[in-house]
């Protein structure tokens, strides 16, 4: 899509930007997938000799590119492992989240009465509280390990999928199709995944791209605040959090960190600029 | 009109009570009460006292009803960390808390609409791209990692600021400008969408075919039907206002609720997370009923249209 084209707010939908943004994304997840052969936990051995190296053009060398943090162990290592840990966490949570609302919306418009009633009752209350602080309470509550902490970063967003889902499935079931396949016999069941489903799928992926960032700031922010990810597991949040104590003599260690979350997430939010434009004129805020 | 106004009352009430019983039912999932709430050491009459205050030895309905009844009265339990009343914890830190969101959102309003007003009179101009993709920076930078950068730029290198502490004036700059960024951003391109949207409408056209001067045009015709639109964001607004409250109070060590959070969670205080948690969603439910109705007030069509699906 060029500038001309773009809709009438003229959003900054200028396309090598978006393409950059995907490269950008691409190349994490690259490193992501890749953590495994190109770090090894081995590279995270601390080494007091080498602690606090600055980073390359800061008066670092090959040895260490990004420099070094508090223990001596090596940044690039700790970043790559890193940044596998929060994309892991930020995906699994944004499917989690995407599943179990659309389900429930689905299941809430399907059933009317009683049952969405209380969907949406529970979508007001999530709404009616910053999920920071339930995410806060439940782990107060049950402590964070990790398998808790992704299904609770998962629970973030469900009720927007769930809104969003309610809404269309019960346009959706007054539409020709879904009439037509009702009379054919068809249930409930087969109707919303094999049909209502994938004409809702565009909305739903939009709404995924928006979440997905918010999801990765929430895990961040966790970990950040030493609530998230444990040692010796590490993510992003972690370090930033790390890099807190030691802003006055080694910048680094929370800056590196703190610029790939923030390009991370421009890149999600000008690529999801772009397919709300592309995809679903109709879904603006 | 009355009609709405209860209708909308009785939804934040259930709301609330939807609040409390979760809490009562994760924290009596949680395990025994008494285990959560009592160090590990407590003598047995300790616990016993603590089982009968609680009503714990009766039936589940009547520990609900009590429970209620107790924070009815303001009794959220004891803090462990210090053996106070939780209430007494929270409350004392409220007035930084409002001091410092209160004034955030002020910043995160004057700069959000000076940015979105700007950028939609010169709409498709240079100016407007850039300050679009400063609004799209502005969202994108993690309000924790921009902290860390003012307090490296404005306390480490230029020595300007004091980076942490909550004693004068100076100590709120950095504070106020984290907090307030997203939501600065967020307000900037929704008023500038809203604007946009009214500015085509006839009544507006109309307007200017009379020779109004552009000002007037903006701030008698355009401005207060783009309102109606911005006032729905202000409870999303309030709930980034608290979480970003959470993240900056730890950052600049500024002795609030959201700090208190983070101990309070990082200690399991439950009385204490309880309150707090309690005392956002009271205040988070009670401003978006005061935005339904507000919302409400400012176009008609809603008062009298249907529950929207």
């Amino acid at each position: 899509m060029s500038a001309e084209t773009s809709s009438g707010d003229g959003r900054a939908s200028v396309p090598w930007l978006v393409v950059l943004a995907c490269a950008y994304l691409g190349l994490l997840a690259l490193v992501a997938a890749l953590a495994g052969a190109i770090a090894t936990p081995d590279d995270l051995t601390s080494d007091l000799r080498s602690r606090l190296l600055p980073p390359l053009g800061f008066g670092g060398t090959w040895a260490h590119p990004l420099g070094t943090d508090e223990l001596g162990r090596d940044m690039l290592a700790r970043v790559i492992l890193s940044v596998r840990t929060s994309l892991f966490v930020a995906l699994v949570g944004t499917i989690i989240g995407a599943v179990l609302g659309t389900t429930l919306g689905m299941v809430a418009a399907w059933s009317g009465g009683f049952v969405d009633d209380a969907v949406m009752m529970l979508v007001d209350v999530q709404a009616s509280l910053p999920f920071i602080i339930l995410a806060l309470a439940a782990i107060a509550l049950m402590g964070s390990g990790l398998g808790l902490f992704i299904v609770v970063v998962g629970l973030f967003g469900w009720e927007r999928y769930a809104r969003i889902a309610r809404g269309m499935t019960l346009a959706a079931r007054e539409d020709g199709y879904a009439a037509a396949t009702a009379h054919l016999g068809g249930g409930p069941w087969r109707i919303s995944v094999q049909h209502i489903l994938p004409n809702i799928l565009g909305t739903l992926v939009v709404t995924l791209t928006i979440n997905f960032p918010e999801t990765m700031l929430l895990e961040t922010s966790l970990s950040f605040l030493g609530l998230g990810i444990q040692p010796p597991n590490t993510s992003l949040g972690t370090m930033l959090g790390d890099g807190r104590t030691y802003l006055l003599t080694a910048w680094w260690i929370a800056v590196v960190p703190g610029v790939i979350i923030s390009l991370a997430a421009l890149s999600t939010s000008l690529l999801g600029d772009w397919l709300r434009d592309r995809l679903d004129p109709n879904l603006r805020r | 009109m009355l009609g709405f106004i209860i209708g909308k009352v009785m939804r934040a009430i259930i709301a609330l009570l939807l609040v409390v019983t979760l809490t009562f039912v994760s924290l009596r999932a949680a395990g025994d009460p008494a285990a959560a709430f009592l160090p590990p050491d407590a003598p047995i009459q300790q616990v016993d006292q603590f089982r009968s205050n609680w009503g714990l030895d009766r039936p589940v309905l009547v520990q609900y009803l009590v429970y209620l009844g107790n924070l009815a009265h303001g009794d959220f339990g004891q803090s462990f960390a210090d053996g106070r009343p939780a209430i007494v914890v929270v409350g004392e830190r409220v007035p930084k808390t409002l001091l410092l969101l209160g004034l955030s959102f002020v910043f995160m309003l004057v700069l959000g609409l000076a940015l979105g007003t700007t950028a939609a009179l010169t709409h498709r101009t240079p100016l407007d791209r850039a300050i679009m993709l400063v609004t799209v920076l502005g969202y994108s930078v993690p309000n924790f990692f921009l902290g860390l950068l003012l307090i490296l730029v404005f306390a480490v290198q230029l020595r300007w600021l004091p980076s942490t502490g909550s004693d004068g004036w100076q100590t709120l700059i950095m504070p106020v400008i984290t907090i307030g960024t997203t939501g600065a951003a967020i307000i900037a391109r929704f008023v500038r969408s809203a604007l946009l949207e009214v500015v085509g409408k006839p009544h507006v056209r109309a307007a200017r075919a009379r020779g109004l001067r552009d000002f007037i045009v903006v701030a008698g015709h355009v401005l207060p039907n783009a309102a109606i639109p911005t006032v729905t964001v202000i409870g999303f607004i309030l709930g980034g206002l608290i979480a970003g409250g959470v993240i900056t109070e730890t950052v600049f060590a500024w002795p609030g609720i959201g700090r208190l959070t983070v101990t309070a969670v990082a200690a399991r205080d439950l009385a204490v997370v309880q309150a707090i948690v309690l005392l956002i969603a009271a205040s988070m439910v009670t401003a978006n009923l005061m935005v339904d109705l507000l919302y409400g007030w400012l176009d008609p069509r809603v008062r009298a249209g249907k529950r929207q699906p």
